[in-house]
């Protein structure tokens, strides 16, 4: 029976009595009546000690491990006896007397020679001059000595106990003022061992000297030696065993009330100092590895070394201790603090690192920061580059512009979207960086991931062109980098577009970047997929809501009635005419809402007069005529305006063959072109000349009546871009000049047959400075309009409301489309008081209150 | 699992326990008495008696796997092993049918044997308190009170008494308890039988224990009785003042002896 278990007694089955006080005191009266009688001289009494002496030698016995030839049945029914007798008292007085005896003389001489001069000078001062080795020998033949004397005694009293069962139930237990025998027994070794000195030089306590000596040995091992494990878990297990009084109450173990207190405040010192050292002598890199080795340490030394209870608490002091006593100093270590783990993806000391923080802030606060900062850091760092970055001379990129020959040198539109692109994919790139990261290292942290979503949008939002770059990007994607891709990588970008417009604070920028850039895609056949269009606009319906795409999703809806409508036009047409000789006309229309201004040839510039439109050639008006009878038949109260800038037109031309020439010039060409619309009106004045006559500049103006600019760019595609130059120039450069003048370019020639003419926009793809700024103003009164609305929406609820209140409010309602400045409201609610929507009650106390004028 | 699924599981395997026990399968205790041998297994046995896990599990001589138990018949120790695999353990005189009929006066045959079960009964309470088993102790107390209670003979008592008092230890006394309430029962039924008187009489003068108890009892519980309201399967102390009955305060109570005792009303 080596266990070292407390002993469980049998719970007593209750109230057997109904008046135990009574019966008690009877029981102590019957008793005396026994002893009494004359019940045959020495009859009962002898029948006593022929027990007690039987119980006597086995006591003996058992202490000289000589017991196995015992019956327990003798034993225990000797005990039954004695009880049964009314002798329990007498016997239980008897058994202690016994053991106090025989521990005086066998048990504590042994433990007295072991409490030497060298050991108490552990227990005093443990850095004291004798060499670890010596130290280790001595408190290890120390705490042997007391382990075996400890087993035999907590053997033995178990023994004892199991033989005076019976005892415990008949008698103890009726008594209060008792413990059971083995509280009573086991406690001996406490009283006499423990709580004394055992040596005439010393007065520390053996429990101390035991204490140290545990502590001691602790230390040694946490330095890398190797000790006695279970030498010291027995130690630890008999304090637990052992109770500061015999109530034996779970709180008042000696391992908890003595040892481990001593413990803590030991290790708290320990690596308090070790935290120091480390932060002296070594990296980030090296404490998170230290520090979690401790922590693996430390659980491994409460499984094997001492009791697992400790457990939590010696964490805490670890916790404490080596994680947060630096924590600061360390995250901020030049060369290998958080900022140097993250641009050097030091996966596994970030997990090791959010692993400890995690331990000791739920909020990560420190770890946060940090990341937080570098996030943005690393996103004004994007900018920088890209700002010092020269993409004239780009990678290829960019679309066929307008310029003739396609060089090396970009336009400025194509490096504006080779930037875009650029930005974007170092934006993304930066985001997977930190998405690995928090999945990799922070356990999909919620707190940092919402912190990092912060910073993202943060430093995405103080680049002042974020909205058009992502608009550009997703421009991009849909005309060419979705070309030839499966259905899942065509997703993964979507998801990316997606993700960079939920960062963006000023969503009605994008949205207006977005309407531009969709147009033109639309218009100009440009879009790779409708189907991935339409795909991406649900997916921003989902995030953005149902307003931020109804511009959008109009438009798809006008190209579908408008397909539809041309082809009831065309069968209407056959009807009249069979025979077919009229123009194949192709119409959009365009509900103006929809469709951006630019498109709808209003101004582009702020201050610019509109466009005069342009006289079309008189098939085409006659064309216009008929559709336009056609489309307001069935629809009252509409207004047609055609729109030339955007449109386009399938010509046939003819070029003679030229005499004295060779290969296809000898022969007559024909050639299917398509040029744009204006591009076609400008050709048709030439069907009208003789041949070798010559049209000025200012000539085409006055018969077309185009504006001049977009006669410039009609000029360009026929007569300068260089896979379609119809018409000769004179003088034969690459700007359009009003002095300029063009004929029939007799010898065209081409290798297809079919030829398209470039589309030369208005509205380039790519803003400069100055237009961005157009759009920024333009976008400015549209806000100051919302702005305007949201208030009076407000006031006409509340009908009264302070300045704060108001405009905590309208920044609550505009949240989701844009953050408007504080400023700006203001502006706007003095505007609404000057045009008194709004007035300023004048009351006292209340200066800043508003109130809404019905 | 289902509950009755599972109380199925319970008592198939208790019995196949049993019949292992029967057959000697997988025993690894032998418990002896008076040159009987019982094969047991320790799992059973150790787990409902802390003194025979003492036993088995210390370095005693017991830890051979032979538990020699003295001063107590074979038959009891077969029945204490019975309760341990079954939960109930029989009398072995089974000539008296086990419910008897409640009628007063009625004589019946064998009572003998009714005094042999009691003894049995004190028998089995004192065994199960010495190998401390809560539950035996339990059971047979109850064994005990029921064969009492049903018991109708007058003067047997003057046996079972002996016998209750020479157990002489403190947990007897809830069998003391009975036996007392049960001697008051009849006096007050008979009181002036002599045979009755007498045999009390007996008792008194040479058991001074039960004459201590019997005086206590009359002291603190003067008047018993039966009450409507609790229930006529038990006796309970009933205040003199209006007959009310002193554990639930209603009036109306029967006192022992009364005309109309025992009649419904």
């Amino acid at each position: 029976m080596g266990s070292s278990e407390s002993k469980q007694l049998p719970s007593h089955a209750q109230a057997q009595s109904p008046e135990p006080l009574h019966s008690k005191s009877r029981a102590c009266a019957l008793a005396a009546n026994h002893s009494s009688q004359p019940n045959g001289p020495g009859g009962e009494g002898a029948d006593f000690d022929a027990c007690w002496n039987m119980i006597q030698e086995a006591l003996r016995d058992i202490h000289n491990k000589s017991c196995g030839r015992l019956s327990f049945e003798e034993l225990y029914r000797a005990a039954y006896k004695i009880v049964l007798k009314k002798k329990g008292e007498v016997l239980y007085d008897k058994v202690k007397e016994f053991e106090e005896q025989w521990f005086a003389m066998h048990v504590i001489p042994k433990i007295e020679v072991l409490v030497t001069k060298s050991l108490i000078n552990i227990g005093i001062d443990n850095s004291s001059a004798a060499s670890v080795n010596e130290r280790r020998q001595t408190g290890e033949k120390f705490l042997k000595g007391l382990r075996d004397t400890w087993e035999d005694h907590n053997m033995s009293m178990n023994m004892t106990a199991d033989i005076l069962m019976y005892l415990d139930r008949g008698y103890t237990q009726q008594e209060p003022r008792r413990v059971p025998i083995f509280a009573t027994t086991i406690a001996l070794f406490r009283d006499h061992i423990l709580r004394s000195c055992l040596n005439a030089n010393s007065d520390s306590l053996i429990v101390d000297i035991l204490i140290s000596v545990m502590l001691d040995q602790i230390d040694m091992e946490r330095r890398g030696d190797v000790i006695d494990r279970n030498l010291i878990r027995s130690c630890s297990r008999m304090l637990s065993c052992l109770y500061e009084t015999e109530d034996e109450s779970e709180s008042s173990k000696l391992y908890l009330t003595i040892f481990e207190p001593r413990f803590l405040s030991n290790s708290e010192t320990f690596y308090s100092r070790e935290c120091d050292r480390l932060l002296r002598e070594s990296d980030a890199s090296t404490w998170l590895r230290h520090t979690e080795t401790r922590l693996l340490e430390e659980e491994d030394r409460c499984g094997t070394t001492i009791e697992r209870e400790t457990l939590p608490k010696v964490s805490d002091v670890l916790d404490k201790k080596l994680i947060l006593g630096h924590l600061d100093d360390f995250l901020a270590m030049e060369g290998s603090g958080v900022r140097w783990m993250i641009d050097n993806d030091k996966i596994d000391d970030l997990s090791i690192l959010y692993r400890l923080i995690s331990r000791v802030d739920d909020k990560k606060t420190a770890l946060r920061e940090i990341l937080q900062k570098r996030v943005v850091e690393l996103g004004l760092e994007i900018e920088n580059v890209l700002k010092n970055t020269d993409f004239s001379t780009g990678q290829g990129e960019g679309e066929d512009g307008g310029d003739g020959d396609k060089a090396k040198t970009l336009n400025p539109a194509a490096q504006q979207t080779a930037a875009a692109i650029r930005w974007v994919d170092d934006v993304l790139r930066l985001k997977d960086k930190f998405d690995y990261m928090l999945e990799a290292c922070f356990q999909e942290d919620l707190v940092l991931q919402t912190a990092l979503t912060k910073s993202f949008a943060d430093f995405i939002n103080l680049f002042n062109r974020s909205s058009e770059y992502v608009s550009l990007f997703i421009d991009d994607s849909l005309k060419r980098g979705i070309r030839g891709k499966t259905e899942a990588e065509v997703d993964a970008i979507l998801e990316k577009a997606i993700v960079l417009i939920r960062y963006l604070l000023d969503k009605d920028l994008f949205q207006t970047y977005y309407q531009r850039h969709l147009a033109r895609r639309l218009l100009h056949g440009k879009s790779e997929s409708h189907d991935v269009e339409k795909q991406i606009i649900s997916r921003m319906k989902q995030e953005m809501g149902q307003q931020f795409t109804s511009k959008f999703e109009g438009m798809f809806r006008d190209l579908v009635t408008s397909s539809e409508l041309t082809s009831t036009y065309r069968d209407h047409i056959r009807k009249l005419d069979p025979e077919g000789h009229t123009i194949d006309l192709n119409v959009n229309v365009l509900t103006t809402n929809y469709w951006p201004q630019e498109v709808m040839g209003r101004s582009t510039q702020l201050g610019e007069t509109p466009r005069m439109g342009c006289t079309y050639p008189p098939e085409v008006k006659r064309l216009q005529a008929s559709f336009e009878q056609f489309y307001l038949t069935n629809r009252n109260g509409r207004k047609l305006t055609w729109i030339g800038t955007t449109g386009s037109a399938d010509i046939k031309c003819v070029f003679p063959a030229i005499e004295g020439k060779s290969g296809p010039l000898a022969r007559e060409r024909r050639y299917e072109m398509n040029v744009p619309t204006y591009g076609m009106v400008v050709l048709l004045l030439f069907n009208d000349q003789k041949d070798g006559e010559s049209l000025s500049f200012e000539e085409i103006q006055a018969k077309t009546n185009m504006s001049t600019s977009d006669l410039t760019r009609a000029l360009m595609a026929i007569a300068v871009a260089p896979k379609s130059r119809v018409l000769a120039k004179d003088p034969p450069t690459k700007n359009i000049k009003p002095t300029d003048r063009f004929s029939f370019n007799a010898s065209f020639q081409s290798k297809t047959i079919r030829i398209k003419a470039p589309i030369i926009n208005a509205v380039s793809k790519v803003e400069d400075k100055d237009e961005r700024r157009t759009t920024e103003e333009k976008n400015n009164q549209t806000r100051a309009h919302i702005v305007d609305a949201a208030i009076v929406r407000i006031m006409k609820a509340r009908k009264e409301l302070n300045h704060s209140q108001l405009v905590s409010e309208v920044l609550s309602q505009l949240v989701g489309r844009f953050k408007p400045e504080v400023s700006l409201i203001k502006r706007r609610i003095e505007d609404l008081i000057v045009r008194e929507y709004l007035e300023r009650p004048d009351e006292d106390g209340a200066p800043s209150m508003y109130r809404y004028v019905a | 699992m289902m509950q009755s699924q599972l109380n199925t599981y319970y008592n198939d395997l208790c019995k196949q326990m049993l019949s292992a026990q029967h057959r000697g399968e997988f025993c690894d205790l032998d418990i002896v008495c008076n040159g009987h041998t019982i094969s047991v297994h320790k799992v059973i046995i150790c787990l409902q008696s802390p003194v025979i896990k003492a036993a088995c599990t210390g370095s005693f001589a017991e830890s051979c796997g032979r538990y020699e138990i003295k001063d107590c018949s074979y038959e009891t120790v077969q029945g204490m092993v019975d309760y341990l695999y079954t939960g109930n353990y029989d009398t072995y005189t089974k000539e008296l049918p086990k419910e008897q009929s409640e009628e007063p006066g009625e004589i019946v045959p064998g009572q003998r044997d009714v005094f042999s079960e009691l003894i049995q009964h004190v028998k089995m309470f004192s065994l199960a308190d010495k190998y401390l088993i809560d539950g035996l102790l339990e059971l047979s107390r109850t064994k005990f009170k029921k064969t009492v209670r049903n018991e109708r003979d007058t003067c047997a008592f003057s046996q079972f008494v002996a016998e209750v008092y020479d157990l002489q230890f403190e947990s007897s006394k809830e069998l003391r308890d009975i036996v007392v309430e049960s001697v008051r029962e009849r006096v007050a039924v008979t009181p002036l039988k002599p045979s009755v008187q007498e045999a009390v009489d007996g008792l008194i003068d040479e058991i001074p224990e039960f004459a201590g108890d019997l005086a206590r009892s009359y002291l603190r519980r003067p008047i018993l009785g039966h009450c409507t309201t609790c229930g006529t399967h038990k006796l309970v102390s009933i205040s003199t003042l209006q007959c009310r009955c002193a554990e639930c305060g209603k009036g109306g109570a029967t006192p022992l002896g009364s005309w109309y005792e025992g009649k419904s009303y």
